[in-house]
């Protein structure tokens, strides 16, 4: 009777990701993605993992925004790898209508930044894969608000969840884990390939919430 | 693609002027809507204000230059003034132009009732009590009743029986264009309402994007609210299309 439900999809497949940049400007090519993970979900199973430094001649990040997303100087200068050749291995993914893109506030930031990193390697803006978004942070303010999904756009629906700002509601990544039981570890809660293997668990754990 | 200018008479929206100054010898200033014009042989200005404080500039310089001005104002407008709440969330935006020289009376007389009387949010009752032959109504395709209505839990019922209004449809590369354009067409499909595509132009190149952020962080300045460029916090800013750049290069391809 449900089986529409994505919770029951078990051949659905998905990727995670997520981008640590050098601040939270949405238009402005300064702010660079210094840091790139996703991982593949497929039929139930983490399929492929990849977690890269992009690499920029003019990375320019405050100390604050250092702070923030633990950037390591050291680490990027000796990992950082040619941003176009990891654009490219993500696009496979983000243009094949065969996956769902999922993250933590994904359209009101990743999205954005992930046309900042496509603009940087001369490639134009496309958000041709918008209908196929599953952002945790509005499925969580949704739940957290007794808000069910009952219009027939799911992408307009998200939209309408990202727009809401109410004081006192909860859903970052760290309350998520607490709220749905879901072990973390608080020292590796800002490694992007530890908080996208969260962020997966979260999304697991609100499908069960919402009728999506 | 017509072209939408803001200017900074509209406080804190562009960083485009109306200066008249068409020499080339000083590019250090900021880039003005007359001199652009001018550089690119445009026969009519379409300028779009939050204010009318920019007209009669405008309105000098076009004559000046023999260029054809089409001016209009961006009205708040709220469908709902039962109490502060059910306000807000009917608030959208509408844009009047107007048509001929009497239009341009009608729209400051219409300009001056919202801001004496009405704090600024105008009705559909007022509009269109205030309505004559002179004005156009637009809706513009960002913040419209369309989108507040599709993209938030606005509930704005708009009112357009008096007027037969014309629909802006914009793409500036932003990640609710698709959508927002299939339902504008939806709806003037259905109602068989007049599109038009157009473009809001805000600075000049998309190099100026930052400095378009800059003057926006200073305009919005206040006690307890730190912006930055790293953290601008504007909404909707998400591309650097807004610009005369963007337009020109989609109207060459």
């Amino acid at each position: 009777m449900n089986n529409h439900l994505l919770r029951f999809k078990k051949d659905a497949r998905y990727i995670v990701f997520d981008y640590e940049t050098c601040g939270l400007n949405l238009a402005s090519l300064n702010n660079k993605p210094w840091q790139l993970a996703f991982l593949v979900y497929e039929n139930g199973k983490i399929t492929n993992k990849h977690d890269y430094y992009l690499k920029w001649d003019d990375l320019q990040i405050s100390e604050d925004a250092k702070r923030v997303t633990n950037f390591k100087e050291s680490q990027y200068k000796k990992y950082a790898v040619d941003p176009l050749e990891v654009l490219n291995i993500l696009d496979r993914y983000f243009y094949d209508d065969n996956f769902y893109i999922v993250g933590h506030n994904i359209i009101g930031f990743d999205i954005y930044i992930h046309n900042i990193h496509r603009i940087l390697c001369g490639k134009n803006t496309d958000y041709s894969y918008m209908n196929r978004l599953i952002d945790t942070n509005c499925l969580a303010k949704a739940d957290a608000l007794k808000i069910d999904f009952n219009e027939k756009d799911f992408l307009l629906w998200q939209l309408k969840m990202q727009n809401i700002n109410k004081k006192g509601i909860k859903t970052n990544l760290k309350f998520l884990c607490e709220k749905f039981k879901i072990p973390f570890d608080e020292t590796k809660l800002h490694n992007a390939l530890y908080d996208i293997e969260k962020n997966l668990d979260v999304f697991k754990s609100i499908l069960w919430k919402m009728e999506i | 693609m017509l072209p939408l200018f803001k200017s900074h008479y509209s406080i804190g929206k562009s960083i485009l002027t109306l200066s008249p100054n068409l020499s080339d010898s000083d590019n250090s200033g900021p880039d003005s809507i007359i001199k652009i014009c001018k550089d690119n042989d445009l026969s009519e200005l379409i300028l779009l204000e939050d204010q009318p404080i920019g007209f009669l500039e405008a309105r000098k310089h076009c004559m000046d230059l023999d260029i054809k001005l089409i001016f209009g104002l961006r009205f708040n407008i709220a469908s709902s003034f039962d109490d502060d709440e059910s306000k807000q969330n009917s608030l959208h935006k509408v844009a009047v132009f107007a048509k001929n020289s009497q239009g341009s009376k009608d729209l400051n007389l219409l300009y001056t009732k919202i801001y004496s009387e009405m704090g600024g949010t105008a009705s559909y009752k007022v509009l269109s009590s205030c309505w004559s032959k002179n004005l156009m109504l637009a809706i513009p395709f960002y913040d419209s009743f369309l989108h507040m209505n599709s993209c938030s839990f606005s509930t704005c019922i708009p009112e357009l029986n008096f007027t037969e209004p014309v629909f802006f449809l914009e793409s500036n590369g932003l990640p609710i264009d698709n959508s927002l354009s299939s339902i504008v067409q939806d709806y003037c499909g259905v109602k068989s309402y007049q599109i038009l595509k157009s473009k809001s132009i805000f600075y000049k190149n998309r190099s100026d994007l930052e400095a378009f952020q800059t003057y926006k962080c200073i305009c919005n300045r206040s006690f307890g609210r730190k912006q930055s460029l790293s953290k601008p916090g504007f909404d909707g800013l998400g591309s650097r299309e807004f610009c005369f750049e963007s337009w020109k290069e989609s109207v060459d391809e």
